[in-house]
């Protein structure tokens, strides 16, 4: 404790940049796992279209170990962007950061040790009771570090939230302050929070909730597996799972969108001010993202008919308030200023569009007759690899990008015009291929496919390569650059 | 901020008195015959007691805790214990057949209580908010256990008590969520320390640490 | 910084023994729990009592022919548990029967509402159940001292269930030939009793 004191003391005198190494070392992580992930949905694909044979064990455990990875990437990548941007307007504690680095990076090596070591394969939502009937596949013990290993992610967050949450309240007193209620019901606030500290506190408030579930949830999984008679109502582990699960990934782009708030204006010349619809919009989003889960639900009849119908209202109504907001004012921005392009202007533009593209297809899955018969196709897939690659990732690129920017403004030169344009091709292709699969009817999570799906497979497997080339390009650019700076 | 000797005064006087009410024969008979009774009132009693009793006492201990007590790293430690230890089913059938563990149940939660009012004012947020985050699922968790268990987790208690508990806990866990969250959310503007300074501060102003 | 770790360490180590100690190294957290480990561990001597049978013959705990026995407690007018342990000392007295081990092992329910259960409401209770009077018998103590010695050593705790009835904690009990307590398994877990009951002949 002596030690985490004097951390402590000395992060503080930091004061304006604290953690910025850890925030880089993070993206940089990111990044890096990144390709590796999407190298093992690329074997996926190839696998799904007869291209590679490989026996559905390990396609399970590639499939676990992606969505779990991918989470676990988009996470820590928006927590990087939220922290930075966070620091200039309060107080944070860079010994906060690391810690928050090294329990993400203890849950992401038990999680990878269950899934290659332990074997486990029940997919990175552990839905109840599949941790505890594999079948012979895994044992009870590769389950158990599985579950360990996202408590300690949990655990991480929580931390992070914890920490940005008291500084937050530090600088604006309370939550309700930094959520700009006093503008939103007033019309006017003294020291109106800023945009990137109105999205932070309405992430903090849902994504707090949604971790203390998660934990919940996962504790009791836990127990299960090794007392089996204390068995859990599945619908209520569902419910909790994927409140829990969808919470979670919906903070991700919240929380990356907030470059985009901090690093426009740069571009433009103008402010991102916080205005009411601004603050209206964030504070509907909050409690929106905490009603939206049951969509995942609604082939499950068994649960409340009003569950069921304020999921689909929901969902309809969640997709739009920060959309509509962060889109349109983009837009207006755009068109009345001379924007300057550059890498991470694009990506960030890149990122919105993306997001607010990603969304229609879960809106349409939303539905509750659609989703009856897209939930379990190849649709929702599509939805968030959209939502994700094209949206969250590309704001992370946007914002790696624009911390390793050139001092002089640079358009988009060479290899980063191609690397883009590949990273926007290959992965809009992935995302549509997988809608189209959808449309197609091909059930999701499957690891064998029969040869009348092989094509879209094919092609899926073709922009993924594609989208993994751009990829390597933009993390290289940012890494080359990072070790440039370290030099000079 | 300095607290005037009749507050303190007070506080002890309710906390002792808390527990002597809590130790009559008449109590002790009412509230032990249903796990609700012996689990969700009368063990969280001693607790408040217990917390009462610190609170009046924290200046007199203000050189040791600040000697042995840092962050209330010690404090939270003894409180944890105490209180996995009469979460065991086990634990809360013994108290009620052996003397033994009576004693320890009336000593020990109360000295819990006591460890938390000298803890958390000397915390940092940090800790303090991961501590109760974890308290609240952990609550939420027990819930569970008591509602899910296929089996009479007590010898001396009736099955349906048992869920009983398990719906009381899940409330409990509810009401905790809910009144943590009030402050953050609402709570009046007041200057915070970061991290650092926030342990020297928080000492300063009992109940700084917020979140 | 570092009293408090010390005191913290310190603590930690105290009242993880207290807690190691009170679930018996984490193996047991419930009460029922300890008594099937301890009863593992250290098989308890029966106390010599006098008990009634169904057909008010009078005999004694333990077995004076030196057989095996597996004890249940119940009370005749139980609508729900006794039902089940009744369906699994049925399970078991047919197997004992075709093993051929029926004169070398004693099933024995035992009653504990001493108020209630005479001899007639036994011997109603035994035909309702099956229970042929040789290898099964139904009995209860002879007076409430014998009772509170029998569900001391079995650890068996009974309390009104506030509807004119009872809820007990409600097991197969094992006693070996030398008249030990040895193990207490579950409703359905009958093979194990007879693997257990096996092992003494």
């Amino acid at each position: 404790m002596a030690n985490v004191s004097a951390l402590v003391d000395r992060s503080t005198a930091v004061g304006a940049k604290p953690a910025l190494t850890a925030v880089k070392l993070s993206m940089g992580l990111g990044g890096l796992a990144l390709v590796l992930l999407m190298l093992l949905g690329l074997c996926m694909r190839l696998a799904q279209g007869g291209l590679l044979s490989m026996e559905p064990e390990l396609f399970y455990e590639i499939m676990t170990a992606h969505g779990a990875g991918m989470v676990g990437i988009a996470a820590l990548t928006g927590a990087g962007i939220m922290w930075f941007f966070l620091a200039r307007h309060v107080q944070l504690t860079a010994a906060v950061y690391w810690l928050m680095l090294c329990c993400f990076l203890l849950g992401v090596a038990l999680v990878l040790g269950a899934i290659f070591v332990g074997r486990f394969a029940g997919a990175w939502t552990f839905l109840y009771p599949l941790p505890a009937h594999s079948g012979g596949v895994w044992e009870t013990g590769a389950a158990a570090v599985f579950l360990a290993g996202l408590l300690s992610i949990g655990t991480a967050f929580l931390l992070f939230y914890l920490e940005t949450g008291r500084a937050i309240i530090a600088r604006y007193g309370n939550l309700s302050q930094a959520l700009a209620w006093p503008l939103l019901l007033r019309g006017s606030q003294d020291d109106a929070p800023p945009p990137a500290v109105v999205a932070s506190a309405a992430v903090i408030v849902f994504n707090g909730i949604g971790i203390v579930v998660g934990a919940a949830v996962l504790a009791i999984s836990l127990i299960n597996l090794y007392a089996p008679s204390f068995t859990i109502d599945p619908l209520l582990a569902k419910n909790m799972i994927y409140f829990f699960g969808h919470v979670f990934i919906n903070a991700t782009i919240y929380m990356a969108v907030i470059a985009v708030y901090e690093i426009i204006p740069e571009y433009t010349g103008r402010p991102w001010k916080t205005s009411r619809t601004f603050a209206a919009a964030w504070s509907a989003i909050m409690l929106m993202v905490l009603a939206v889960y049951p969509h995942h639900l609604l082939q499950d009849t068994v649960m409340p008919g009003w569950a069921l119908a304020i999921g689909q209202v929901v969902s309809y109504a969640a997709g739009l308030p920060v959309i509509v907001v962060t889109a349109f004012s983009l837009l207006v921005y755009l068109t009345r200023s001379g924007m300057r392009w550059d890498l991470a202007s694009a990506l960030l533009v890149t990122g919105v569009f993306g997001w607010t593209a990603g969304v229609m297809p879960a809106i349409v899955d939303a539905v509750i007759v659609v989703n009856r018969v897209m939930h379990n196709t190849l649709w929702v897939p599509g939805h968030f690899h959209f939502y994700l690659l094209i949206g969250e990732m590309a704001m992370a690129f946007g914002f790696m990008a624009w911390l390793t920017r050139a001092d002089v403004p640079e358009g988009l030169p060479g290899a980063s015009y191609w690397g883009f344009l590949a990273y926007l091709i290959g992965g809009t292709g992935v995302a549509v291929t997988f809608l189209i699969g959808g449309a197609m009817s091909v059930p999701r999570r499957w690891a064998v496919h029969v040869p009348e799906w092989f094509m879209q497979d094919r092609a899926a497997a073709f922009f993924a390569l594609i989208s993994i080339i751009g990829t390597i390009v933009l993390l290289g650019r940012y890494l080359a650059r990072l070790a440039a700076a370290a030099k000079a | 901020m300095k607290k005037s000797g009749a507050t303190a005064g007070f506080q002890a006087a309710a906390g002792a008195g808390v527990i002597v009410a809590l130790m009559l024969p008449f109590s002790r008979g009412r509230l032990e015959a249903t796990l609700v009774g012996h689990v969700l009132v009368q063990m969280p009693l001693l607790v408040l007691a217990g917390w009462l009793l610190g609170s009046a006492l924290a200046e007199k201990l203000e050189r040791v805790m600040e000697q042995w007590n840092r962050f209330g790293v010690a404090g939270f430690t003894f409180a944890i214990f105490v209180m996995l230890f009469w979460m065991v089913p086990r634990s809360v059938d013994t108290a009620i057949a052996h003397t033994g563990y009576e004693i320890f149940k009336f000593a020990g939660l109360p000295c819990a209580g006591a460890a938390l009012a000298l803890s958390f004012p000397r915390t940092i947020p940090l800790l303090a908010g991961a501590l109760k985050a974890h308290f609240v699922s952990m609550l939420a968790v027990l819930a569970w256990l008591y509602t899910a268990a296929p089996v009479r987790l007590c010898n001396s208690y009736l099955a349906s008590d048992q869920k009983m508990l398990g719906a009381g806990t899940a409330l409990f866990a509810c009401a905790f969520a809910i009144y943590w969250a009030l402050g953050p959310l609402f709570g009046l503007p007041k200057p915070q320390p970061t991290i650092a300074s926030g342990a020297a501060a928080a000492r300063e102003a009992p109940g700084g640490a917020r979140i | 910084m570092l009293r408090t770790a010390a005191a913290a360490l310190a603590i930690a180590g105290i009242l993880g023994a207290v807690l190691w100690q009170g679930t018996s190294g984490l193996r047991a957290f419930t009460t029922e729990g300890l008594r099937r480990l301890s009863v593992m561990e250290q098989p308890r001597p029966l106390p010599n009592v006098r008990l009634i049978d169904m057909q008010g013959r009078e005999l004694t705990l333990p077995d004076e022919l030196g057989r095996a026995m597996v004890v249940e407690f119940i009370y005749t007018t139980c609508p729900t548990i006794c039902v089940s342990l009744g369906e699994s000392f049925a399970k078991l007295q047919d197997q004992i029967w075709m093993d051929g081990l029926a004169d070398r092992i004693r099933l024995i329910s035992i009653s504990f509402d001493l108020a209630r259960d005479g001899p007639e409401a036994l011997s109603d209770y035994a035909q309702a159940r099956g229970a042929d009077g040789r290898l099964w018998i139904a009995v209860r103590p002879e007076n409430d001292e014998a009772l509170r010695a029998l569900l001391t050593t079995f650890g068996v705790t009974v309390i009104p269930d506030g509807a004119g009835g009872f809820v007990h904690n409600a097991a197969l009990h094992v006693v070996d030939r030398q008249g030990r307590l040895i193990a207490i398994f579950d409703i359905g877990e009958e093979p194990q009793v007879l693997a257990a009951l096996r092992r003494q002949q």
